[in-house]
């Protein structure tokens, strides 16, 4: 299979990501809960993970790295976490796990604007962010890159804007985590990094962030057991245990461990100069094909690596449906982003490739090999 | 076990408070004391030798990460908790 749906997950993650799995699985228990050597094995193993994530997303205090099941688990905690009355601007490419918590708080005083932008316009984008701010702004949401088109959005730039008009501002990083630089140490607005284990990070599914400032003062959606301060009824207010209830997924997390090892290897620049050099040269061949409509930026550095395509006399359905009978994995449709494709036009949906850091130039070969023959059967 | 245990909200607190003194060249560990020194909550300590702790205190007041009691432990089941 040549699989290019890295943005719905990544398949092909690092060998050590398994193992690693698998020796969790033999070796460690429940962490917090005992004393004994399989359960402290868990508890190093957890803080190791913290320490991995602290050093990538540049968190000096990694009792405000908390672990999630995805991200939009850590979405839903960073927006219900810190929402209150009044409005709430978002970017006009967000996804569900972004929409849907908003549109659950409606009737709670809250207020969405959308800061519409032209697609792959940052200075249009950062603006709109500018006039939706006003006095009655509560809280700010931005994608770093979106999951249809790989917009890489000004996160640095609006996060300076927010912290001018005392803002805070939530990134979702589902897209860019793990291929573009995104440090807390940085950002001055910004309260909350959010962001699944299993994509760019290349975990397993089952996991996911929530990078926080200030995580204590977070209002809580779970509360349960923490394995600390047993004896009191609340939630305890110290970090992570407010935000993490429960037994966590300790085999996944022990993976996911080695996937941020993997990109601390690696280096995010180089992570992102592969793929990105993977889509240039996908959109080179791409646009040698009669009627086909690719979104892509002219600017590279504003262009991850996800892109989307459509084919005219062609519904991206049928796109896909005939690279998977080739064995091509693609996504198509609205990719749980209905607001990405309103404030694109792309209204009918798009397919949707996205590479990864194991994508191979002969896959990306290939897959233009199928695209022009499914473009000559009717175009 | 004798020395000192400083005791801390969390595991992951004694973590942070073992790694903070191990960079400082001070031995620590991790123990789970007895719930009658923790309150009666779950929690754990880091243990320490008695005769560094007023640097350690230091460091971890620096650090930002003071345990939430300092137990001198005198012999078996034998505690006294230390004011800081």
């Amino acid at each position: 299979m040549i699989y290019l749906d890295n943005a719905a997950t990544t398949l092909k993650k690092p060998d050590n990501v398994k193992n690693a799995m698998l020796a969790a699985m033999d070796n460690c228990t429940n962490a917090g809960r005992g004393g004994y050597k399989s359960s402290m094995k868990a508890a190093d193993l957890l803080f190791a993970a913290r320490e991995r994530a602290g050093r990538l997303f540049g968190v000096d205090d990694v009792s405000q790295i908390v672990f999630t099941h995805n991200a939009t688990y850590a979405l839903n905690m960073a927006i219900k976490g810190l929402i209150k009355k009044g409005d709430c601007v978002i970017s006009g490419y967000e996804h569900n796990s972004v929409l849907r918590p908003l549109a659950a708080v409606k009737n709670s005083g809250v207020n969405v604007k959308i800061a519409k932008g032209r697609l792959f316009d940052t200075e249009a984008n950062l603006n709109a962010f500018k006039k939706s701010i006003t006095g009655q702004t509560t809280l700010a949401v931005c994608t770093h890159m979106s999951n249809v088109f790989g917009f890489i959005l000004p996160v640095k730039e609006i996060d300076d804007l927010c912290y001018m008009k005392g803002i805070p501002l939530i990134i979702d990083a589902s897209q860019s985590a793990g291929s573009i630089g995104v440090k807390l140490s940085d950002l001055r607005a910004t309260r909350a990094i959010c962001m699944p284990g299993h994509k760019g990070l290349y975990g397993p599914q089952g996991t996911g962030i929530l990078i926080c400032k200030d995580g204590h003062k977070f209002n809580t959606i779970i509360e349960g057991g923490t394995g600390s301060v047993s004896a009191e009824e609340q939630q305890p207010g110290f970090m992570p245990d407010k935000l993490e209830s429960g037994t966590l997924n300790i085999p996944g997390i022990a993976g996911l461990s080695e996937g941020i090892e993997y990109i601390l290897q690696k280096g995010t620049e180089k992570i992102f100069q592969y793929t990105s050099s993977l889509i240039e040269w996908l959109v080179y061949e791409l646009l040698k094909i009669p009627g086909i409509k690719i979104y892509a930026a002219r600017d590279k550095k504003i262009q991850g690596s996800v892109l989307s395509f459509t084919i005219r006399n062609f519904s991206a359905g049928e796109i896909a449906e005939r690279l998977d009978e080739k064995n091509i994995a693609v996504r198509s449709g609205m990719h749980c982003s209905p607001l990405a494709h309103k404030t694109a036009g792309t209204i009918n949906g798009t397919v949707r490739v996205s590479v990864s850091s194991f994508t191979t130039e002969s896959e990306i070969s290939e897959f233009v090999k199928e695209v022009k023959k499914i473009s000559r059967m009717k175009n | 076990m004798n020395g000192i245990l400083l005791t801390s909200k969390s595991v992951t607190y004694a973590q942070q408070m073992k790694k903070t003194l191990e960079q400082n060249g001070f031995w620590a560990e991790i123990v789970r004391p007895d719930t009658e020194l923790t309150k009666g909550s779950c929690a754990y300590a880091v243990n320490i030798s008695q005769k560094f702790l007023p640097e350690v205190l230091d460091i971890l007041r620096l650090n930002r990460l003071l345990p939430v009691r300092v137990i001198l432990i005198e012999g078996k089941k034998l505690y006294r908790e230390l004011r800081i």
